[in-house]
């Protein structure tokens, strides 16, 4: 489903973080991207997603469904990305943050949005104002609102690296539970080891 | 009159003139200067109060800067008039010996004039001073300073001060401009034989005396040389004044409370717009007020009245005009804003022109207006009345609305990007609505600009065209008391109202 075809980054000095790359995540299938920090992680999910810093220089090739996305607009690949800092909308309570990611707010759309926040046990958050939310809960919008929108690959960077240990735990299960469930190519970066499962196939840089 | 401003300048007649004015351009060199150096002085002492307590609301100096400068130049005459708020005060313990009045010569009116203008500024400075001190970490300095040893006063005096006036150039040089271009504080406060140049100025662009169209620009050509001479001076003294404070250790071990200073500055500042607002009041209910009663002998609403039936139209104008403009400003700068990006030449097109409009006096721009309605007669005079109003209101759109979009945090455009939303979308889903205080803010800024510009209907349209703020003015020169009590304060009510709503929304609506 995701193909990525000698991805290279470089940044402003020449240096090359990232020699390329390959790889490739068919569906419902979790690979988690491992390395140390400044090389690169964060970078390559940005650019997968097609947002590009203008101070880094890519080269490569990305498909999805063996279609070349390289300059596809983010908003139509159809790639969801869980930033490291990711934001709720915060003058939208939490169903509107999950409605945000359908194209309309029609009644069908409101059902499934309430359908998706009962599958994971989130209904009683529904109303909630977004700065009244602890940090599991806020981690778990946010996961929830990206798969409103039915992506066909999914980014997630270093979700749980805010989260206290209990809390990160508790994060990580559910996250985990979620995404092995969905029918769509994950990669997670991260660099923490206890945040790899034993079924992740695992890309060290 | 576009012939008098190309008129070739020449040094003979200029040197004559410099000569002939001289006294008016003493008047004004020194009333200036003591007036921007106090006004600094003690908004310096009130920013570090007002940020050390972070007592501070922004929309509440933004209030202060908002009073109409006519109103309260109306209001500080009222106070120190010989019959004034303060004549009366001082009659309870002096008798009729009341030590300052306005009829007591110029040197009086220029201690008047001073003390309007310093205090007036003063709010303005403080606003921008509030944010040096954020950006310089002026906490960080003072907790470092005092872990070497040294007291409070030494760190506010020695580093803290320094580099706080570096960072206030800018808002020191608008206030510089201001002072040698504003035509109500110099005619209602200043001295009058002989008039500061800024008066004399307006009276060479009225009359038909060619000897005094031709002074004109010789009056040009005086107001940039006192403007560049005073920043030159203020820029001298500032750098002397950093020199001595690097080589020197003053009040080492002094334990001198700096912010009782600050706050007594702060309670005095707050105290005089009050004191304006409530003798204008006062003034524009009374029937008759004898000295020295300090409240009124009879009371009448006749003032009142005379206004909501003469000037309502021009006041609901006035109104009318400032919001078409606010909004037409923050439209335009927002679409440029929102479509380039600062290394576009649009942008720095915009940055330049607002620094230039804000820096360069505002007397001489309206003439080169009136000149450029002149000579290319296109347009009706409105058409240039409304695009003088817009250029003034432009500088502060920019600003606010730049440091807006610095401010806003992207990663809520990526995330409504990433959940496949388009940029129009994201732009009126995701950032309007967030930055919608700050937009509402600036509406309001922009509002209160245009709605207390003042030389516009008295330089580009020549009477033509005015606000109520000129009729203010009008009402001051030529009715009753109470009548120009009742228009100064009407004066204030739509900007009041406006950031009275802002603030009650503030505390409602939290994004």
């Amino acid at each position: 489903m995701l193909k990525c075809e000698d991805i290279s980054i470089k940044n402003k000095n020449n240096i090359t973080l990232i020699d390329k790359l390959n790889f490739f995540i068919k569906e419902s299938e979790i690979f988690t991207l491992t390395g140390p920090s400044g090389v690169g992680k964060s970078t390559l999910l940005k650019y997968i997603c097609g947002i590009r810093e203008s101070n880094f220089f890519y080269s490569g090739r990305i498909l999805i469904d063996n279609n070349i996305i390289n300059e596809v607009p983010t908003n139509l690949r159809r790639v969801g990305m869980i930033f490291q800092n990711d934001l709720l909308f915060p003058h939208m309570n939490v169903i509107e943050n999950i409605l945000f990611a359908t194209p309309s707010h029609k009644k069908k759309n409101f059902e499934d949005a309430a359908n998706l926040l009962n599958q994971l046990n989130l209904e009683y958050l529904s109303t909630k104002k977004i700065n009244t939310l602890s940090g599991g809960e806020y981690s778990r919008v946010c996961l929830a609102r990206i798969m409103m929108n039915e992506p066909k690959v999914l980014l997630v960077d270093e979700p749980f690296s805010n989260l206290d240990k209990k809390t990160k735990a508790l994060t990580r299960d559910f996250f985990y539970n979620t995404i092995s469930n969905l029918n769509c190519a994950t990669l997670i970066v991260t660099h923490d080891m206890e945040d790899i499962y034993s079924y992740d196939k695992i890309i060290k840089l | 009159m576009s012939q008098a401003i190309f008129m070739q300048l020449d040094l003979h007649l200029f040197l004559k003139d410099l000569q002939i004015l001289a006294p008016s351009i003493g008047h004004t060199l020194f009333n200036n200067i003591a007036a921007i150096a106090i006004s600094i002085f003690v908004a310096f002492f009130i920013t570090i109060y007002l940020y050390k307590y972070s007592l501070y609301k922004s929309s509440f100096l933004i209030v202060l800067i908002s009073f109409p400068h006519i109103s309260f130049c109306i209001g500080v005459s009222y106070l120190f008039a010989s019959s004034g708020l303060f004549a009366r005060l001082f009659s309870l313990f002096y008798g009729n010996e009341v030590p300052f009045a306005s009829t007591s010569g110029h040197y009086t009116d220029n201690l008047i004039y001073i003390f309007g203008l310093s205090i007036r500024e003063v709010p303005f400075l403080v606003l921008i001073g509030l944010n040096v001190c954020d950006k310089i970490k002026l906490n960080l300095i003072n907790r470092q300073v005092q872990a070497l040893g040294f007291s409070e006063l030494t760190s506010l005096v020695n580093c803290v001060l320094p580099l706080w006036l570096k960072s206030m150039s800018l808002p020191i040089l608008v206030v510089i401009t201001f002072s040698f271009s504003n035509i109500e504080f110099s005619s209602i406060l200043g001295p009058q034989l002989p008039n500061m140049i800024n008066v004399k100025f307006i009276e060479s662009w009225y009359s038909t005396n060619q000897y005094l169209i031709r002074q004109l620009n010789s009056l040009i050509l005086i107001t940039i040389l006192c403007v560049i001479f005073t920043t030159l001076l203020l820029a001298f003294l500032r750098n002397l004044s950093i020199y001595f404070l690097k080589k020197t250790r003053f009040f080492i071990k002094s334990s001198f409370n700096s912010n009782l200073l600050g706050k007594i500055f702060y309670k005095l500042m707050i105290s005089i717009f009050i004191l304006t607002l409530l003798v204008t009041f006062l003034l524009s209910i009374c029937k008759s007020w004898f000295f020295p009663s300090i409240l009124p002998d009879t009371l009448s609403y006749d003032g009142w009245k005379y206004i909501f039936i003469n000037h309502l139209p021009i006041f609901l104008n006035s109104i009318f005009i400032s919001t078409f403009i606010s909004f037409l400003s923050l439209i335009i700068i927002g679409l440029v804003i929102e479509n380039t990006n600062k290394k576009k030449l649009l942008f720095k097109i915009l940055f330049i022109l607002s620094f230039t409009i804000l820096i360069l006096p505002q007397n001489i721009m309206l003439i080169g207006i009136n000149d450029l309605m002149n000579i290319t007669n296109i347009f009706s005079v409105k058409i240039w009345f409304y695009f003088s109003l817009f250029i003034y209101v432009l500088p502060y759109t920019y600003f606010m609305m730049k440091q807006t979009y610095d401010n806003f945090n992207y990663q809520y455009i990526r995330n409504a990007n990433v959940l496949g939303t388009s940029r129009f979308k994201s732009l009126f889903l995701i950032k309007i609505p967030l930055i919608s205080n700050e937009l509402i803010l600036i509406f309001a800024v922009g509002f209160a600009v245009c709605f207390y510009q003042f030389l516009q209907g008295i330089i580009v349209t020549k009477g033509e065209e005015i606000l109520f703020n000129n009729e203010v003015f009008i009402l001051f020169s030529g009715e009753s008391i109470n009548v120009a009590s009742s228009g100064s304060l009407m004066n204030l009510i739509p900007a009041l109202l406006l950031f009275l709503l802002i603030w009650i929304r503030g505390h409602h609506v939290k994004v």
